[in-house]
């Protein structure tokens, strides 16, 4: 019987090294075997069903497990145990499951559990368009769970970047002890390109752990950031290690224990946030391409990006200076880069009747122009040049 | 350049695996390639297509926008999926009967291929798209036949390695019938 | 060895006269006093649990405990072990990923009828059905009593709560038979009354490896047992010791309860098998796995299965 503890570094005799033609869902479930999952619950579902088979011939390969659940709440609750247990653990899923999924992401945010779940985006709500492209989950993503709380999400645009940023999911939701999203959508998983693994390039994070050893009658404060500072990562004791740790979803104090008032949700909520949002400058990623002296900018995310660029490239042609604002992470949001383009004029195409663009308005203090399309087919580049042309 | 290809069929021509060749071809020939992939409503026995884009710089837009090259193997799939091809069409002419726009488009080269005939021959339907992905390296030369012909074989398990490896020389030669044909 | 009468007064009294607790050492005094009524029986399911703990050959740093939402789901927060107190239902896939992730830890999932039942009820039979290695001690007190003695899945027909005040129209769950036939490796059920019993039906459990379930019935004379004229806890527990019938070979199908006075509570333990667990046959898939992987270091269209398939099931 073997525990599923998170290797130390990369495990090369694991990686999937080389070049490949892949699908994005491949190569986020070999992002999530390079990063060290060695956990995976999950509930089939389109079109992310393809990390779960990946996953099922993948982990055991690798001396993992993977257990398929009965539904998307059991899923989440079972990567948050195995996450306490010292594993590192991901699920997938795509918008149906990702709503049935929130409460307990809210639970790994207030256990400071780390965990990675894939949204592999489709048309909704409801059962929406199952088999097709969608990007109405990112305010979802940010927003879905009750209460209040800070999140990491990433938002990949190639097979590539579903590999790359699956790692870096995992190794953000170690460092910082929680729940991280990948949003990625149907074109991005389904397709195939180039996907380049290279275990020399692959860095691997750990979670903070407790130095003090377990003793009779000492304790260590696995919810009080001590030796961090006030904003830090509090270190985590595993089950089984000998602490007598409590760990639960109701308001608690440092010790983990349940603190029923308002003082200790200002404290503990608060501090939970900030350990985000202080960060959010290391965590924070977007490309930006030809901006420089560009009057209009594109800002999009995931598959939508890359018919903005083809878009972008058509314009230029055309004598249109034209640049974009990639976002990579999507939460937390780039508001600082926004706010330093608010005299362009912005133009936020999405699959989805306009979500980030909201984000975007609140940064740039100005209504945006939105090409929207709300699922099913991704946003032509013609569709964006003519925006752009009616903006020039 | 960026190329775009569209391999229409129905569910279990081998449609996708034909894209997903292609695009690895790509790939070992040091380019840059995407495959993304329609459905019909329903997953098996109804129209699929398979989109290729190939290009030497990394490519910006992942679909095909209007195909360059469009390779159909059934009727529907035509129909469907091959509204607006640009350069060259091949078709499987026991499978598909071409629209009049097609053969009346100035300019399209239009390649009629016997590709499910000679996979009878070879007593499996199922390398039809092998047959068809030889006689399109021949007649288009989108990409290095080595580098195809390599993608196949990587692309099949070990024990059907022999039979593709036969269907994709068929394909070759039937292309190059159909080549010398057009030359005389 | 004989022990006399006066022998067991003398420890009695001296328990009642000093401050430590018999339990003190696997309790989190600083978290005490406990939230639950007087005459409630989580105390004694808790108690039998730690008492069952000490007699077990398991360090007990391995023993961890998971509890969902409600009165006995702040069982987790009172044990000085490694405890997580979960969502509403999840407490058993929570702490599915616990015990596969470390195979090493005794993980007991303690929580109400309500829990694990009604909102999680769709869990417990699927890991009894999957067969992890998870004991599952359900504290039945017939009424969701946190939130002020509503009805839930195993409140009888026609009894009394706070959301059935003309008499409940449904039936509760018979939980032993559920638990045996969802593929439970033991099943038992004793009252908050059978102590020493209980205790041992929680050793039992933690020597076997699967799923295994124990029902504690228990009064909830604050919303549960004054409605329904089973009287205060005390009284609860006299009627238990007049109406119970200990048969380890009961038909399950017959134990359903009405916990209506004039009824008999069936107690036993009912189910004692041996089925392997789910790790115990994952470790197939490993072997296997790992005996395939060569093969797969090279990447085909894996989610095109359909034409990989053919293609080579067809030579």
């Amino acid at each position: 019987m073997r525990k599923l503890l998170a290797p130390e570094g990369v495990d090369r005799e694991a990686v999937l090294a080389g070049e490949h033609f892949m699908t994005g869902d491949d190569a986020c479930a070999e992002g999530a075997i390079a990063a060290g999952c060695r956990f995976y619950a999950g509930y089939p579902i389109t079109p992310s069903s393809e990390i779960a088979e990946r996953m099922a011939k993948r982990l055991p390969q690798v001396g993992g497990v993977y257990i398929q659940m009965e539904d998307e709440l059991a899923s989440m609750a079972a990567i948050i145990g195995a996450s306490c247990a010292g594993a590192k653990a991901m699920t997938a899923t795509s918008g149906p499951g990702f709503s049935l999924m929130q409460e307990n992401i809210g639970l790994a945010f207030m256990m400071e559990a780390p965990c990675v779940v894939v949204d592999v985006q489709r048309g909704g709500p409801s059962t929406g368009l199952p088999t097709l492209l969608g990007q109405s989950d990112m305010m979802q993503a940010r927003f879905g769970s009750h209460g209040d709380y800070a999140v990491i999400a990433y938002a990949p645009a190639s097979p590539q970047e579903m590999f790359d940023l699956t790692v870096k999911a995992f190794n953000m939701a170690e460092r910082f002890r929680t729940p991280v999203l990948v949003m990625a959508d149907e074109l991005v998983g389904h397709m195939s390109e180039r996907v380049v693994i290279d275990p020399d390039k692959i860095e691997i994070e750990r979670r903070p752990r407790p130095e003090a050893k377990p003793a009779e009658g000492a304790r260590i404060l696995p919810f009080g950031a001590n030796g961090r500072g006030e904003n830090g990562v509090p270190p985590m004791p595993l089950a089984g290690e000998g602490y007598r740790v409590h760990f639960t979803g109701l308001t608690h104090d440092e010790r983990g224990y349940p603190q029923i008032d308002p003082e200790t949700q200002e404290r503990m909520i608060r501090r939970k946030i900030r350990k985000i949002w202080d960060h959010r400058d290391e965590i924070v990623e977007y490309e930006e391409v030809e901006l420089d002296d560009a009057p209009i900018v594109l800002v999009a995310y995931g598959s939508t990006a890359r018919a903005a660029l083809r878009a972008l490239r058509l314009a230029r042609e055309r004598g249109l200076r034209v640049g974009m604002l990639r976002l990579i992470t999507a939460w937390p949001f780039p508001g600082r880069k926004v706010e330093e383009l608010k005299d362009r004029e912005l133009i936020v195409p999405e699959v989805n009747a306009g979500q980030m663009a909201r984000e975007v308005e609140r940064w740039a203090r100005k209504p945006v122009h939105r090409v929207n399309r709300l699922g099913g087919a991704p946003i032509a580049p013609e569709e964006i040049l003519q925006k752009i042309e009616e903006v020039a | 350049m960026r190329q775009e290809i569209r391999l229409g069929g129905f569910g279990g021509q081998g449609i996708m695996l034909a894209g997903f060749i292609l695009g690895r071809a790509a790939i070992l020939a040091g380019k840059h390639a995407t495959m993304t992939q329609s459905y019909g409503p329903e997953i098996r026995g109804a129209r699929v297509a398979a989109d290729v884009v190939l290009d030497d710089h990394p490519i910006d837009y992942p679909k095909v926008i209007r195909p360059d090259i469009a390779v159909m193997l059934f009727q529907e799939a035509y129909d469907y999926y091959c509204r607006d091809v640009a350069r060259v069409l091949v078709y499987d002419e026991d499978l598909v009967r071409l629209d009049k726009k097609h053969l009346e488009q100035e300019g399209l080269q239009i390649y009629p291929i016997r590709a499910h005939r000679i996979a009878e021959e070879l007593g499996k339907r199922v390398v039809t798209n092998i047959v068809s992905l030889g006689a399109l390296a021949v007649l288009t030369n989108v990409l290095p036949v080595e580098a195809i012909e390599e993608a196949v074989l990587r692309s099949v398990p070990p024990k059907a390695l022999e039979l593709n490896r036969e269907a994709f020389q068929r394909g070759l030669e039937h292309g190059r019938t159909l080549v010398e044909a057009r030359v005389a | 060895m004989a022990v006399s009468v006066r022998q067991v007064e003398d420890e009695a009294l001296h328990v009642i006269k000093t401050d430590r607790h018999p339990e003190d050492e696997i309790l989190r005094k600083d978290r005490l006093p406990h939230i639950w009524c007087p005459g409630c029986g989580i105390g004694v399911a808790v108690t039998a649990y730690i008492e069952a703990l000490k007699r077990s050959d398991i360090p007990r740093e391995q023993h961890v405990v998971v509890s969902g939402i409600g009165c006995t789901g702040r069982v987790a927060g009172y044990v000085n072990l490694d405890s997580y107190h979960t969502t509403h239902g999840r407490a058993i896939p929570f702490a599915t990923g616990l015990a596969i992730a470390n195979p090493e830890l005794e993980v007991t999932v303690f929580s109400g009828d309500g829990d694990l039942f009604a909102i999680g009820g769709n869990h417990i039979i699927h890991a009894a059905r999957r067969n992890v290695d998870l004991n599952v001690i359900c504290v039945n007190n017939f009424n969701y009593g946190m939130t002020g003695g509503q009805f839930g899945p195993t409140t009888p027909e026609e009894a009394k709560t706070t959301t059935t005040p003309y008499g409940n129209v449904e039936d509760g769950f018979n939980l032993p038979y559920l638990a045996a036939a969802s593929g439970a490796v033991y099943v038992a059920r004793w009252t908050s009354l059978h102590f020493r019993p209980l205790r041992d039906a929680i050793l039992r459990a933690f020597q076997k490896r699967g799923l295994t379930f124990i029902e504690v019935v228990s009064p909830c004379p604050t919303s549960f047992g004054r409605p329904n004229e089973l009287g205060e806890g005390l009284d609860e527990m006299e009627w238990y010791r007049l109406s119970c019938v200990i048969d380890h070979d009961a038909d399950l199908r017959e134990i359903g309860l009405s916990m209506r006075k004039d009824s008999h509570i069936v107690v036993g333990n009912f189910v004692d098998v041996e089925r392997p667990e789910f790790l115990e046959r994952y470790e197939r898939v490993i072997q296997r796995a790992q005996g395939q992987r060569s093969a797969a270091q090279e990447v085909g269209p894996e989610s095109k299965r359909d034409q990989a398939q053919a293609q080579g099931g067809a030579a």
